[in-house]
């Protein structure tokens, strides 16, 4: 069985290699049999990897303890959910995880463009496959996950405790997704400007990839938030960690591209920027593992010293400077059409809000990698922590919440000023006037008050967007009201389904303002029956009692919660002691509304009965999952297929050819 | 003023917005990060400014206190280098914590004893790699899970 892995590797890797050369070769000799040969290759690949996927789960789920990968990570009183978790616990284990991914996303490619992009096609193929033989490579030289161990033991070392979560099943598969995405829109990038097709073709058709991937970028930065919350217990979700810096940059770039495209579909303008950030999105995906596994700015994830990081680098290094150098042969053909008309206009909207995501993505690397940096340039290292990150992205994001209300009103080309004094003026008065009322209800803090103005300045914008598209429905097509919203989402499902997503940002920005601004933290060391208050909580310490089990032992905390002398909840923080490996850990208790979490840990304890319980108030925290959800959905609501009419798509088609030939 | 040369204005003015902010925060965040040989022989280089020592909490030196929530230990270094440097925090007890395990203590820098930390950090217990409890040399941060405050 253990030979059969190792073999679909070698073999994965052999076919992932013919398909380059066979694509590459077809397209310039312009001999279909060689470009339908190397697609068949890719579709070889995946089921071969799939093979190796499939060896290494039923090795998990039988504890076969020979492998050294399943000793490490799994153990047989592992519960089945993680043993098949644990296939991505582990680094060769989401290597291949992470190649059976971009495999199924590089057939689903080739099936999606069996009969459209004949000229692009052979190009993705080979990019793609650059990018799988990479990753392929790797496990079949320098990481083997089917590596024996020279004895078998009878117990394996089991999974980081931290991992058996339930966030952690699914917040590593879609952070992989929506890296691994990013392939398809880069590799049609990249066949672009090797073919010199460069209208918007290779943007319309890797469109849904990027809504994809962006899409699974934001759930697994979200579920990844989510986790930190519930098992790290130190009462927040984010702590600009390195690894989660590297998953945040590429959506940022991500988002902006996803924005800046529009632009190019519409004026023919920003060829070279586009391509440009979806260059950076990809190297920053690339860059972002570099960073989980190399072990050059240590992490919470400290996936470290794998040995891997030269190869990334290198690999980083032939990226970029592969795209690039293609990007600067083709700069003849990359002229804008048109040029931007005045400051006063959508794509200037569209301009500011790129550079505003740009840079943040800038400050976050810059703070990421300072250490490195500095230790270069001047000899000592220099970190920057969390502070750092908040002070440079909080006033951008701030006025990139501005631009989300400025964005989809103001008018295309120029406006005009009575345009500008029409559509703002209600918004911009709601907003000044919710600003106001924040200050009055006694918000001192400046990036609170202005969240709470421009927030309520966006949605009013956003309202107001469905309002009047839905009474312009009603007037043409006769619709009742209900029945006019449902068509804008219907009819027009990207523009529409933004819209509800910037409601969900808007959300999570309030969340992450408001919990970060007035949180309340306690730390009190009490007896049993003795009390302590956070915030407008009385927290009173009834009872503890101990329970164990072959797998861990703990120590449970009886918490009565009371708000104005009413008793509202009873919460049950723990402290655990895995027993392989030996190691505590802290599972928190909280109570969540949508006004605001009581977050308690059970810090300590002591044999003389004094429990330290450290109690954190977050105030509209749940405003951040909430939001997370309409992201989702609005999302959702741009992505997803609805039936068009495929003539509509040929025609389409059939015209740009026309007009690439004509010219 | 031209058109585009307003353009131009508008992006330099985000970009040295960036830049500025970037620049000065940096400066007003930044936290030395040294050994305890390099702490030890430092003399006041660090004045004024935060550190972060890494090295390796001394087997028998830890002192716990649950009801003042006091901890006190002796920190050595890594590599071996002798001296030492006694630490005291007050705060909860990283879950991580352990004699003959490598932490990193954050604080402004002073040569007084014990050296006050306002954080304690330890490495994550990551089985990612491959040898049980090795954390890396140098200088892992840990998330500050139930100890240090992390913001």
């Amino acid at each position: 069985m253990i030979q059969l892995g190792n073999l679909a590797i070698d073999l994965a890797l052999a076919t992932c290699l013919y398909a380059i050369i066979a694509s590459i070769y077809g397209a310039r000799t312009n001999r279909r049999t060689f470009i339908a040969s190397g697609s068949h290759a890719a579709y070889a690949t995946w089921g071969l990897v799939l093979v190796a996927v499939a060896v290494m789960v039923h090795a998990l789920l039988t504890s076969d303890f020979r492998l050294r990968y399943v000793t490490e990570y799994s153990s047989t009183t592992l519960p089945l959910k993680y043993k098949i978790t644990s296939l991505w616990g582990g680094m060769e284990g989401s290597l291949l995880f992470w190649v059976m991914l971009l495999t199924t996303f590089i057939s689903l490619t080739q099936f999606q463009n069996r009969e459209r992009n004949r000229a692009l096609m052979p190009y993705v193929t080979a990019t793609s496959c650059t990018v799988a033989a990479f990753f392929l490579s790797l496990l079949a030289f320098i990481t083997p996950p089917f590596a024996l161990l020279p004895y078998v033991p009878a117990e394996g070392t089991d999974l980081n405790p931290l991992l058996q979560n339930y966030w952690m099943q699914i917040h590593p598969p879609s952070l992989y997704l929506g890296y691994v995405s990013w392939t398809i829109p880069f590799s049609f990038a990249i066949a672009a400007l090797a073919t010199g097709r460069l209208d918007d073709l290779w943007i319309r058709t890797s469109r849904r990839w990027c809504l994809t991937a962006w899409f699974f970028l934001s759930l697994g930065n979200l579920f990844g938030a989510r986790w930190a919350y519930e098992v790290l217990g130190w009462g927040g979700y984010w702590a600009w960690d390195p690894v989660e810096n590297a998953a945040f940059m590429p959506w940022l770039t991500g988002t902006a591209y996803l924005h800046s495209v529009m632009i190019q579909e519409r004026k023919d303008m920003l060829k070279v920027w586009n391509l440009t950030l979806i260059i950076v999105t990809f190297s920053l995906t690339i860059f972002g593992t570099f960073l989980t596994r190399s072990g050059v700015i240590s992490s919470v994830h400290s996936f470290t010293q794998s040995g891997l990081g030269p190869y990334f680098m290198w690999f980083l290094a032939f990226i970029v400077a592969g795209s690039v150098s293609l990007l600067i042969w083709r700069l003849d053909m990359l002229k804008p059409r048109h040029k931007l008309d005045s400051l006063l206009s959508r794509e200037s909207a569209f301009l500011f809000n790129n550079l505003l995501l740009v840079g943040i993505a800038f400050s976050t690397l810059w703070g990421t990698i300072f250490p490195v940096l500095s230790e270069w340039v001047r000899g000592v290292k220099i970190t920057v922590g969390p502070p750092f990150f908040n002070r440079v992205n909080a006033p951008l994001g701030v006025a990139l919440l501005l631009l989300m209300g400025i964005g989809p009103l103001i008018a295309w080309r120029r406006a005009t000023l009575r345009h500008l004094t029409e559509t703002f003026l209600a918004p911009v008065l709601f907003g000044i006037v919710a600003g106001a009322a924040a200050f009055a209800f006694g918000m001192r803090s400046l990036s609170a008050v202005l969240v709470v103005s421009f927030s309520t300045f966006v949605l009013h914008t956003v309202a107001s967007e469905f309002h009047s598209g839905a009474r312009a429905r009603m007037a043409m097509v006769g619709e009742t009201y209900r029945q006019a919203l449902a068509g804008l989402l219907r009819k027009n499902q990207r523009r529409y389904g933004g819209y509800v997503v910037h409601v969900g940002v808007v959300c999570m920005f309030l969340g992450v303002t408001m919990s970060s601004v007035y949180r309340v933290e306690e730390l009190h060391t009490v007896k049993k029956g003795e009390e302590f208050s956070v915030g407008d909580y009385t927290l009173r310490y009834v009872d503890s009692r101990s329970e164990e089990d072959a797998h861990v032992a703990r120590m449970i905390a009886t918490v009565d919660v009371f708000e104005n002398g009413q008793k509202i909840t009873t919460l049950e923080p723990e402290k655990r002691f895995y027993k392989r490996p030996e190691q505590p850990a802290t599972e928190v208790a909280f109570r969540s509304t949508m006004k605001d979490d009581l977050y308690v840990v059970l810090g300590s304890f002591d044999k003389n009965g004094s429990f330290t319980f450290q109690a954190y108030v977050n105030p509209l925290v749940w405003w951040l999952w909430f939001g997370g959800a309409v992201l989702v959905l609005g999302t959702g609501i741009a992505v997803f297929p609805v039936r068009r009419s495929v003539a509509r798509e040929r025609a389409r088609e059939a015209a740009a050819v026309a007009r690439s030939q004509a010219l | 003023m031209g058109r585009q040369l307003k353009f131009l204005v508008g992006i330099a003015i985000i970009v040295g917005t960036v830049g500025f902010l970037v620049w000065t925060a940096v400066d007003q965040t930044k936290m030395y990060m040294i050994t305890v040989s390099e702490f030890l022989g430092s003399g006041n280089a660090y004045a004024n400014s935060t550190v972060r020592i890494a090295g390796k909490v001394a087997p028998g030196s830890m002192v716990w206190n649950a009801e003042k929530r006091e901890l006190l230990f002796t920190m050595v270094d890594m590599a071996g280098i002798p001296g030492e440097v006694k630490v005291h925090f007050a705060g909860l007890l990283p879950d991580m914590f352990a004699e003959d395990r490598n932490v990193v203590v954050e604080g402004p820098f002073s040569d007084a004893t014990p050296f006050e930390a306002r954080a304690v950090l330890t490495s994550c217990p990551s089985k990612y790699q491959a040898k049980d409890g090795g954390t890396a040399p140098g200088y892992d941060q840990g998330n500050g899970a139930g100890g240090g405050k992390t913001s």
